[in-house]
């Protein structure tokens, strides 16, 4: 294998989301890439594997750093009753015969049926909701990646309250309006919030400082008498906040952010990516980076980067030194001008910069882990139907309704996404494994086979919460309460598609609350950095993950939302776009934005009240756009 | 033979995908297709800049739009990413008659098929383009149809330089998808047939739109207005 040239301007190890993003800008803006992969998958620590891939990337894990904790099983294959093992409902496509008991073990390895449907599986290793409005959206749009890709919209939200009962959250103009079970008078408090959170107000520099003192649920109750019910729902369901004591600037920023987001493609401020979101956009942007030129490598292991002095750059543009990069299969040594690469690519080498190693770990004490789930079950969670129950919870009008103006839809199709939140000690109660319980909040994000994450009939749970790094307490333990939760409520739902007619062994389609027994459940602890990306060394960038928002009010770390995910990236990626292109390269792509602006087409405006934007009256220098690059201009 | 004035977004699209070695003339092909181009030698060295073009067709009366992708020259490494194989239902497995290397190396190109594809309709056709170099070839056209028989598609030879029987390949592959109807029909709305794969990435409405719902954030939404709520554009409140 040999490549047609050896020196570029930027080397980027590892294909997450971040470097995928920079790698299609710096190509765009005529830079040359090489991009390298350990893998022979695409996105790294942002993929969306199938079952196999997740099985050994698991493997593989107990003994990579910054992993702990992690614990794969695949109950339903090893459930030692014969009687009704859950088998995953089989496809027709694939044609097997019924009911094939083949458990056939490896009792550690995946289950065989669900291996004949390997490649159904897309399973993400970031899991993320992505805004309708924000720079992740903008970017995909203005990169052209956004025709790569095709999402789902976040059906339904919901706040789970207590074992029996989960309450949708109401979270929109019109999903109040329709609202049946609130109260004239908590309508008027929600939609004056709201309103509030959406004005901006709050932003102004008189409140700030309050607001940054008081903790949102304080606040909403305090402030806007909101009953607990609706405490809970608006500032887990709305703001996602991720414990009960983040500040009031924080969620009413999200909250704003949130309902900017609604209504741009639907009743919900959130898309879901198909086939896992994340690793499918990362390719996406790869892809756009091989079609301006950057060149790919995978599967070949990053063996040693080192400082190389003296190389005439060639035209004229002497480097005084480059990196140089040692590929395993590779005869001839890449040579870099930059070198940005993932943490952990960074970590593997053999031979690393010495320049400056990682600060020793002291950000043990004060660090956070990431705690990850992810489920596979053979139904979804009813989130319409369990919220009709008893009269504490509330419910909006029938889905169907909404869609009803559209077209006659079959009376029920299964919900396909869905996010179901467990506020921060909710699950006290239930007392499983020695507390199941978990003192900040707990995200659950449902993905049916419309997000081809899964077989039809098959549903994925991802799980996300956070834990002090010191706690001893393991993945396991932290998300036990959710986990059983999710398989009690699953239980009151039928399995998604009842596979018509198996020889004979019908179950009773009334049998309630069955025992839900998961195919897959992978659980971990994940260390987050403290910070973004850092500069290692003059011309080499190491890139965290997950991305941690550098611009936070807050002083303490909260590790991003499965919603925040996606923009944070897109920043750091945009961040290291400027810095390697050139600060002064910004100022003249800022400029060029706002003489943009100015020379939009005045029918733009018609009908808005005004005739253009500035009549039209502009000197043509005024409009004459600077030469230079743009981050995807 | 009078096609009446359809609704832009009923117009089924096909995902058709070029692979096959390097320089081989893929998006040579792609480009006479699309554009009835050539570019010379030296304007092409290796694919840069061509992502999938679109072309509208019509098959007995009925309108077809194809949206045809490129490798964009990640071939080179076999790092092509496993969403370009995505809701394909055609594929264009190219070699070049003077490269014998580029010929044996089509099983690879099927094996990658196999992995990625996760439908066995999907169509493919074999083409061995540079036939207008006749002096320099060496891979004869018995040994490619015979290859293209054993894998069980259709086989061409073309020149997308000379522009001889290259949209002969595009009309044969776009014939037999036309007539595997299960590849491009929509299902009703809400129905889900059994291992149904969508085509991602095709950059309009999806051929086989199995599953209502699905959102492309390049076309328009029927929905109006940001910020504060949401409303239909017939929304009465």
């Amino acid at each position: 294998m040999s490549l047609e040239k050896t020196h570029y301007d930027v080397a980027i190890l590892s294909t997450g989301l971040t470097q995928s993003i920079l790698s299609a800008a710096l190509s765009k803006a005529n830079l040359s890439v090489i991009h390298l992969d350990n893998n022979d998958y695409y996105a790294d620590q942002w993929a969306s594997l199938t079952l196999s891939e997740i099985d050994s990337w698991a493997r593989s894990r107990y003994s990579k750093t910054g992993i702990s904790h992690l614990d794969i099983s695949y109950p339903s294959s090893s459930s030692p009753s014969p009687s009704t093992p859950p088998a995953p409902s089989s496809d027709i496509d694939e044609d097997h015969s019924p009911s094939s008991h083949q458990q056939h073990e490896s009792p550690d390895g995946p289950p065989e049926e669900a291996l004949k449907l390997d490649r159904h599986y897309a399973l993400s290793l970031a899991p993320t909701l992505l805004a309708s409005t924000g720079p992740s959206i903008d970017t995909l749009v203005k990169s052209n990646v956004a025709s790569y890709a095709t999402f789902r919209l976040l059906e339904h939200t919901a706040v789970f309250t207590s074992p029996e009962t989960i309450e949708r959250v109401p979270s929109s103009k019109e999903d109040i309006f329709k609202h049946k079970g609130l109260g004239l008078i908590d309508k008027r408090k929600l939609m004056r919030l709201l309103a509030y959170a959406a004005s901006g107000d709050w932003e102004k520099p008189e409140n700030r400082g309050q607001l940054e003192a008081i903790p949102f649920p304080r606040y909403l109750s305090e402030q806007h008498k909101l009953p607990p019910h609706l405490v809970r729902a608006v500032a887990y369901g709305v703001s996602l906040s991720s414990s009960s004591e983040e500040s009031t600037l924080t969620a009413l920023a999200r909250a704003r952010d949130h309902l900017r987001s609604t209504g741009r493609y639907g009743n919900s401020a959130y898309l879901v990516g198909q086939y896992g979101g994340a690793g499918e956009l990362a390719q996406g942007y790869c892809r756009a980076s091989a079609v301006h030129g950057g060149t790919f490598i995978l599967a070949h292991k990053v063996k040693s980067l080192q400082r190389q002095g003296q190389e005439e750059g060639g035209e004229g543009e002497v480097a005084e030194s480059v990196w140089s990069i040692e590929v395993q299969g590779l005869e001839e040594r890449i040579t870099a001008n930059w070198v940005v690469a993932s943490d952990e690519m960074l970590d593997e080498l053999d031979d690393s910069p010495q320049t400056s190693r990682q600060e020793p770990p002291a950000s043990d004490v004060g660090g956070i882990d990431v705690v990850r789930g992810i489920l596979v079950l053979d139904r979804p969670i009813d989130f319409v139907e369990t919220a009709t129950e008893p009269e504490s919870s509330y419910r909006v009008e029938a889905e169907d309704e909404e869609d009803g103006a559209k077209a006659p839809v079959k009376p029920k199709t299964p919900p396909e996404t869905g996010l179901l939140v467990f506020p921060p000690n909710s699950l006290e109660e239930e007392g499983v494994d020695g507390g199941g319980g978990h003192s900040e909040t707990i995200m659950a994000l449902m993905m049916g086979e419309g997000t081809f994450s899964c077989p039809k009939g098959q549903y994925v749970f991802y799980l996300q919460t956070q834990i002090p790094s010191q706690s001893p307490r393991s993945a396991k333990e932290i998300l036990s309460g959710a986990i059983q939760a999710i398989l009690k409520l699953a239980g009151k739902s039928s399995p998604a598609d009842p596979v018509p007619e198996r020889d004979g062994e019908e179950e009773n389609p009334t049998s309630k609350e069955e025992e839900v027994i998961p195919i897959l459940q992978l659980v971990y602890r994940q260390k987050i950095a403290s910070d973004g990306h850092t500069r290692k060394d003059e011309r080499l960038f190491s890139v965290p993950f997950p991305p941690m928002s550098t611009s936070g009010p807050t002083s303490k770390t909260t590790p991003p939302t499965l919603a925040d995910l996606p923009d944070l990236s897109t920043n750091q990626a945009e961040r290291l776009f400027w810095q390697i292109v050139g600060e002064e390269q910004r100022s003249i792509s800022e400029r060029n934005a706002s003489r943009r602006k100015k020379r939009r087409d005045p029918s733009e405006f018609q009908g808005r009240g005004g005739r253009g934007y500035d009549d039209g009256v502009q000197s043509e220098e005024e409009t004459e756009e600077e030469e230079g690059v743009d981050f995807f201009g | 033979m009078t096609s009446q004035p359809v609704n832009p977004s009923d117009i089924p699209t096909l995902k058709i995908l070029l692979i096959g070695s390097s320089s081989v003339g893929k998006s040579s092909l792609l480009l006479r297709f699309t554009d009835d181009e050539f570019l010379s030698p030296e304007e092409t060295s290796a694919t840069i800049g061509v992502d999938y073009r679109i072309k509208g067709i019509e098959v007995g009366g009925k309108r077809f739009k194809l949206s045809i992708w490129d490798t964009a020259g990640q071939e080179r490494f076999r790092t092509l990413t496993s969403s370009y194989y995505r809701g394909a239902q055609g594929v264009i497995i190219a070699y070049d008659v003077t490269q014998r290397e580029t010929f044996e190396s089509l099983s690879t190109w099927f094996n990658e098929l196999e992995t990625f594809t996760s439908s066995s309709d999907v169509v493919k056709i074999v083409v061995g383009n540079k036939v207008d170099k006749e002096f320099s070839r060496v891979v004869t056209t018995e040994e490619g149809k015979e290859f293209a028989e054993k894998m069980g598609c259709l086989f061409v030879e073309c020149s997308a330089k000379k522009g001889v029987g290259v949209n002969g390949a595009f009309d044969e592959l776009v014939n037999r998808i036309i007539s595997t109807p299960s590849l491009w029909q929509k299902t009703g709305p809400g129905v889900r047939r059994p291992g149904d794969r969508m085509p991602g990435g095709a950059p309009a409405a999806h051929a086989a739109d199995s599953s209502r719902g699905n959102i492309s954030l390049t076309e328009t939404s029927g929905y109006v207005g940001a910020g504060l709520g949401y409303a239909r554009e017939n929304c009465s409140c």
